[in-house]
């Protein structure tokens, strides 16, 4: 298996990303405020190591309202709520585009070898925002282009200041925005809730914030098969019984 | 620039040529209004450029996949594709349309594409990548050979884990008429399109969208879909009942497919079961729970290895079998097995009738645990070979050639290897695995099988077979029943005449089965189709009259209609809903306004069944072109005698009862020859001959078949103008439609 990163969870999970803060609630704080929090050894390493990128503006420990919970053993893979996130949020139907992934791991979950998939478990991840009270995609952005809504606390991307440098895709543990390869533009979650809405199975729902972290369900067997293309070129290809 | 998006078409089509090497794009814009997508562009442009006459392995010959407007657009149900080629199995190789779901249209579709035309041959072993706009032909040498999974695992840990593989199996490469093309595990399109594949080199359609669907009202595709999950929408077929007793339901039905209940689970889900339990109507949340396909088709052993159903992109009735079967994996080496239509149940539904299959059903009847391993077992065989099994004729042929004698004759040396009484009679599934890997082989006596009735009953001299009423055999051309006479009389049996291969509409079949009683059904006949008389309980039917012709008329126009949008027509149309208070009526507009709201482009019902029955027009006209008459000569326009001809068996059947008697559903000659003619008076067709004719051509506007027609002498006068042949569809339901909010606009 490889390096455990905060993308992997084996069998229940570990909590890789602690909240720092999980009081509701939304603060605003400056520059200086955070290098002292920091120095005093009050903030997370990543939060402390991640330089303010809006000009003093930064807003650290905004906790959001709401957030995804998903449930995959439920998911059925019919991708409905990634056409129904940007006929929402974008005016077409652009799965490449959601805020929500479930297509990318459809056929054979988080990596070939994970043994999930389609044509292995038959259970794949729903990837989804986690709301992270000390949000990566936006403490990275060189633009500050992903601002915090005042009243809900989610962080969204501001088109007209992203420039679709994809920072943020790389700074997300979870790799969740999408720089939208039409617009060129990143996107991430805003909690709208549409997705959920649109579930045939219940494998989504807007809750009050909590901490995602432990909930996303795995995202590879402990004894993933052997991957068919190593082991036989055909069902009675003469390599099994 | 609004004036320069399209909106639901991406408005290209890719055009790949494998002689030349040229890959191109052409806009599609012209044919948009009149072919709609789906099948009406593929069977334009075979029309257009592949001559009739040609042969399905002539590298004249195309391979056409289009969407429409409406795949991937968020519009429910809105996944599924067409493509259309030469039939490799049926008389004459005519033209025929291979559907299939999963997530090839949808990608197609996102990569900025309506349709991909396949056209020439490759010398060597080469794949398709569609990546957006970057399309080009790579080696495949390292694929051939290869099952269709590992192919696609192959070809996704080259290209991404996003991609759509669509691929072909050793059936194709080895041009077995009966190959098909593989995507997302288990999701095939037939009718031989893998033979023609295999014959132009191309081992796989590598697709990857990453661009969107432009929807003119996003904000009213969310709305429709809102309220078609809430009251309109029911469960797989459309079934509207549930299959037992629950408190909130006023029916049921045992045949329903709407199969949930308490105390069913997905008892192998992953950190514990989850139960089915008692989705309603009015819980968009839970239609998803509504059939459980794998007891359904599997019995009840299966529930322990059900993880979850699954199904096509986009459709929020999930129709699919997913199961884990320890045995199965032993014998296959796959562990995750599964589909929806034939490859689910091939043994247990097919087989026994012909030839006993021992243990598979207990005492009772009740399927037991090994009828889950048969199935499944033949399930990941014949999705991996790329086999297609021409809706069961495989596995009823199969049955066949064992119980008679046949295979014994003519297998020589080779039939003691194939094991059949282990098979047949000892419980033992594992000789399947060669019968199966043999056939798609093509290269011993028993690939026959998989060659088509056409082939195999003269071969092994057996033409009896077609008019023996267990082959299930309805035309003599090659195809078998797919809800034929046991559907409504009549209107079965005339839709299953329409096409090159087995029709696979399902219109009339979901009405039939959706679990309303009878009396409410002729209401609702009345409504849609002019008449209480359309639909007679089952085996109780009576002679044919204008209303049955109505329905069969629309079974096959909404049918054409869905294939061309493309939607899925196993659920799709909305003729019937399952919330009482809309007093079960379903919403026959849906159809137009979703593809108003994704288009921009204002149509009613009435618009799309026109260009449906245009579609179907085209390749009735165009199979006229190609079709041999009784001394063998091309181009022949009696479709009564030649091409629409039911086999014996349907007016022999049941010898002690008389047509229209109560239990039978045994049809009179007299009464079907005036069906007939009465169908292609209501197309505008020929009443004697079922060809098109000067005057529906026109209504139409299909001016090029038109003069493809008058110049083959195959043109012929008369016909019924389209304002006296046609009724108006729009809005007879909308009584009932009170939250549709469309209508509130
Ligand atoms: S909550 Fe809204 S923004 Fe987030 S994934 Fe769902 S639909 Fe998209
Ligand atoms: S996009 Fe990633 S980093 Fe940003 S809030 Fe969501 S999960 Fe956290
Ligand atoms: S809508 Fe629900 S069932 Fe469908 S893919 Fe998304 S999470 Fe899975």
């Amino acid at each position: 298996m490889k390096e455990n990163t905060a993308l992997e969870h084996v069998g229940s999970g570990a909590d890789r990303l602690d909240a720092f803060f999980t009081r509701r609630g939304f603060v605003k704080v400056s520059g200086a405020f955070v290098a002292t929090m920091a120095a005093l050894g009050l903030l997370p390493e990543t939060a402390a190591a991640a330089p303010t990128s809006s000009k003093g503006k930064i807003d650290y420990y905004a906790t959001p309202s709401h957030v995804l919970k998903i449930n995959r053993a439920k998911c059925t893979g019919c991708q409905r709520c990634e056409m129904s996130c940007t006929l929402k949020n974008d005016g077409n139907s652009q799965p490449a585009a959601a805020r929500i992934h479930v297509r990318d791991g459809f056929f054979y979950g988080s990596e070939l070898g994970s043994g999930d998939g389609i044509y292995y478990s038959c259970e794949w991840n729903i990837r989804q925002c986690h709301m992270c009270t000390t949000a990566m995609c936006q403490t990275a952005c060189p633009h500050g282009a992903i601002i915090t809504d005042e009243s809900t606390g989610v962080r969204s991307v501001d088109p007209e200041k992203c420039v679709g440098c994809g920072t943020c895709v790389a700074a997300c543990p979870y790799h969740m925005p999408v720089v939208n390869s039409v617009t060129h533009k990143s996107t991430k979650c805003i909690a709208c809730g549409r997705c959920a809405e649109q579930c045939p199975n219940g494998a989504l729902e807007l809750v009050e914030w909590e901490n995602v972290n432990h909930a996303s369900g795995p995202t590879r067997q402990e004894n993933p098969d052997p991957l068919i293309s190593e082991v036989q070129d055909y069902v009675g290809g003469g390599k099994v019984a | 620039m609004a004036d320069n998006v399209s909106y639901g078409w991406a408005g290209y089509i890719a055009r790949v040529n494998l002689t030349s090497g040229d890959i191109t794009k052409e806009s599609d814009e012209e044919m948009q209004q009149d072919y709609i997508g789906g099948m009406g562009f593929a069977n334009k442009i075979m029309f257009d450029e592949v001559p009739a006459g040609t042969k399905w392995d002539d590298p004249e010959n195309k391979a056409v996949l289009a969407v429409g407007p409406l795949t991937g657009s968020g519009v429910p149900l809105g996944g599924r594709s067409t493509w259309a080629t030469l039939s490799t199995f049926t008389k004459d190789y005519l033209i025929v349309d291979c559907h299939c779901g999963g997530t090839l249209g949808a990608q197609l579709k996102y990569s900025g594409h309506d349709g991909l035309i396949i056209e020439g041959e490759s010398e060597t072993p080469v794949y398709i990548l569609i990546d957006d706009d970057k399309i080009s032909i790579e080696d495949a040498s390292a694929f051939w050979g290869k099952g269709t999974r590992e192919t696609t695992e192959g070809l996704c840990k080259k290209h991404g884990l996003d991609c759509c593989v669509a691929a072909i199996g050793p059936a194709g490469e080895n041009l077995l008429p009966y190959a098909c093309v593989m995507n997302a595990r288990s999701h095939s399109a037939g009718a031989g399109l893998g033979a023609v594949l295999g014959k132009k080199k191309v081992k796989a359609v590598v697709v990857r969208g990453t661009k969107g669907v432009n929807v003119a009202d996003p904000q009213m595709v969310a709305d429709l879909s809102d309220y078609m999950l809430a009251e309109v929408l029911g469960s797989n077929n459309n079934h509207v009942v549930p299959s037992t007793q629950q408190s909130w339901a006023e029916y049921y039905d045992k045949g329903s497919r709407w199969t949930a209940r308490k105390g069913l689970y997905w008892a192998a889900a992953e950190g514990g079961p989850i139960e089915t339990g008692e989705p309603k109507p009015g819980e968009p949340n839970t239609v998803g729970y509504r059939c459980m396909k794998s007891t359904k088709d599997l019995g009840p052993e299966a529930e322990k290895y059900t993880v979850k159903m699954a199904g096509c992109h986009g459709c929020p009735v999930r129709c699919y079998t997913n199961v884990q079967v320890p045995r199965v994996k032993e014998i296959t080496g796959y562990s995750s097995t599964g589909n929806t239509c034939v490859p689910n149940f091939p043994v247990s539904s097919y087989m026994p009738g012909i030839a006993p299959v021992a243990g598979i059903t207990d005492e009772d009847g009740t399927l037991t645990d090994l009828s889950v391993v048969y199935n499944q077992v033949v399930s990941a065989i014949v999705d991996d070979l790329g086999l297609w099994c021409n809706y069961a004729q495989l596995y009823r042929d199969i049955a066949h050639c064992y119980a008679s004698g046949i295979f014994e004759r003519v297998l020589g040396d080779d039939y003691a290897s194939y094991r059949f009484e282990d098979f047949f009679d000892n419980q033992d599934p594992t000789p399947i695995v060669k019968i199966l890997t043999d056939i798609a082989m093509n290269q011993s006596e028993i690939a026959y099988v998989g060659h088509g009735p056409l082939v195999w009953t003269e071969r092994w001299d057996d033409a009896a077979w077609y008019d023996n009423a267990k082959s299930c055999l309805i035309n003599y051309r090659g195809w078998p029943v797919h809800h034929a006479i046991e559907c409504f009389g009549q209107v079965g049996g005339l839709y299953n005449m329409m096409f090159n291969r087995d029709d696979m509409i399902h219109s009339a079949v979901n009405f039939q089965g959706c679990g309303l009683p009878i009396d409410l059904k002729k209401e609702m006949a009345k409504e849609m189709w002019g008449g209480e008389d359309a639909c007679d309980p089952d085996k109780a039917y009576t002679p044919i009259n204008d209303a049955k012709i109505e329905f069969a008329w629309w079974s096959i126009v909404t049918d054409v209609l869905h294939d061309s949008l493309t939607l899925c027509n196993w659920v799709w149309p909305m003729a019937m809903a399952p919330e009482k208070a809309r007093d079960y009526r379903g919403d026959l507009d849906l159809e137009a306004q979703f593809y108003t709201a994704v288009t921009g482009v204002e149509v009613t019902t009435d618009d799309l069944y026109k260009a449906a029955e245009r579609i179907m027009t085209l390749q009735r006209g165009y199979s006229s072109l190609g079709m041999t008459d009784a001394e063998g000569n091309m181009g022949c326009n009696d479709f009564r005698n030649v091409h629409d001809v039911i086999t014996e068996w349907v007016f022999e059947k049941d010898p002690d009862l008389k047509a229209f008697e109560k239990g039978t559903d045994k049809m009179d000659r007299d009464d079907w020859q005036k069906a007939l003619g009465m169908l292609y008076k209501r197309f505008g067709w020929d009443e004697e001959l079922g060809c098109p004719t000067k005057q529906c051509l026109d209504d139409l506007g299909l001016d090029d078949l038109e003069s493809a027609l008058d110049e083959a002498g195959l043109l012929v006068d008369g016909g019924t103008p389209y304002d006296e042949r046609t009724r108006t569809y729009s809005g007879v339901l909308s009584d009932y439609c009170g939250n549709n909010p469309a209508l509130a606009q």
